[in-house]
């Protein structure tokens, strides 16, 4: 049955996204919150937290471009961010968002070790600590941004079989009778999208 | 009897957050809640009744008397970090209401931190859920959403009682037949059927 195939290759890969690190067990919940009468909620969800942390990054890198950058404003927007991230289980793309936590505060990571070094604040706080900041702040970004776009990749894959799974289901009504079964159905895609599971 | 066999409870439901709106709402409705859903802290003050004057004195806020009654509310969950107002304040203002205090609140925040909880509880939430809020935390809401219907309406608590009316009415009739065969013992013999627990009669004479 192409839909049982199809549906197990959707949660293989989805399982092989959650050992990479890339989503954690939270999803699983959001996708168990959809049913046969809200069938695009994950896809809505997925959509919404692109759109939402799209402006986010853009907010973000504008505030950080900036000559004196209000850390009070970032932080507003990282938490956001680390919330949605938070909500749809998206797990690396979380770290990093905390990564840039850390790094507004004055912590940072040295290199590959885990040390923190922590800036002390006072009047003698030199132009080059305060420029060091900032350049962690940068990285934080950029390393989220990669997250980002990283995820945006996987789980167009996730969309688009959802929508493919949809489209189908409207396409191939069930025929009276036939108790559920749908054995008569042939998978077929809208022209143009390809599907594939990495 | 007016009151309706399925329970619907009203939940209002706050936070800034696009994404958690839409979640805690689909949350809601698995459980068979009906959810409002608001971004704010002010939005959630309108919708209550509460309204923000700075003209009246914060020891007795003002209801409007648009308010709604069939739009009870009978739990609120929020959110504790947004921008304005924050959860912990939307959770003293309800607490400080005369006609909103009873309603159980429930805080939600992405950070676990224990002071904030506490603080949250000694004010007067009934629950402090750790988010990303999932569908088990869900089964927790059930005996504050019951106890903030029921604690001021007493017709209906008993309502919910009727259940045992039906043992209690049994109990009755039959401490009635003892009484009876009491009287009845000093002419006649006592005659007591009893039911016991394997459904077997067993039948008593006292001579």
């Amino acid at each position: 049955m192409a839909l049982a195939a199809l549906k197990a290759q959707l949660k293989g890969f989805v399982q092989s996204l959650i050992d990479e690190g890339i989503l954690d067990r939270q999803f699983y919940q959001v996708q168990a919150l959809q049913d046969t009468n809200n069938p695009r909620f994950v896809v809505e969800v997925i959509t919404m937290f692109f759109n939402g942390s799209r402006v986010t990054l853009i907010e973000l890198t504008k505030y950080l471009d900036q000559h004196s950058v209000n850390y009070g404003k970032v932080n507003d927007y990282v938490h956001q961010l680390k919330g949605s991230c938070l909500s749809i289980g998206a797990h690396r793309m979380k770290l990093a968002c905390l990564d840039l936590r850390h790094a507004c505060d004055g912590n940072h990571k040295e290199g590959q070790g885990q040390e923190m070094r922590s800036i002390q604040w006072s009047l003698s706080a030199s132009i080059e600590d305060l420029l060091g900041l900032i350049k962690w702040c940068l990285l934080a970004l950029n390393r989220i941004k990669h997250e980002y776009y990283h995820l945006q990749s996987k789980l167009e894959t996730v969309v688009q079989v959802s929508v493919g799974h949809i489209w189908r289901r409207e396409s191939f009504p069930m025929r009276p009778g036939n108790n559920g079964s749908r054995a008569s159905v042939i998978l077929h895609l809208p022209p143009g999208l390809s599907i594939e599971f990495l | 009897m007016g009151m309706a066999t399925e329970a619907q409870f009203h939940v209002l439901a706050v936070d800034d957050s696009l994404i958690d709106r839409k979640l805690i709402e689909r949350l809601l409705k698995t459980s068979s809640y009906q959810v409002t859903a608001v971004d704010s802290v002010s939005k959630a003050l309108k919708f209550l009744g509460l309204l923000e004057d700075d003209q009246i004195s914060p020891n007795s806020p003002y209801v409007s008397p648009n308010h709604n009654q069939e739009m009870e509310v009978n739990l609120i969950i929020t959110d504790y970090c947004m921008p304005g107002m924050t959860g912990y304040d939307l959770l003293k203002r309800i607490k400080e209401s005369s006609s909103l205090k009873n309603i159980p609140v429930v805080i939600m925040s992405s950070e676990n931190v224990p002071s904030r909880i506490n603080r949250c509880l000694d004010e007067g939430a009934e629950e402090f859920f750790l988010k990303p809020v999932q569908l088990s935390d869900m089964k927790r809401l059930q005996p504050h959403l019951w106890k903030g219907k029921y604690k001021e309406e007493p017709h209906q608590l008993q309502q919910l009682q009727q259940p045992h009316k039906k043992r209690k009415a049994i109990e009755e009739s039959l401490s009635i037949e003892r009484t009876r065969a009491r009287y009845s013992g000093l002419i006649t013999k006592n005659n007591i059927l009893l039911e016991q627990e394997d459904g077997s009669i067993s039948f008593f004479s006292h001579i």
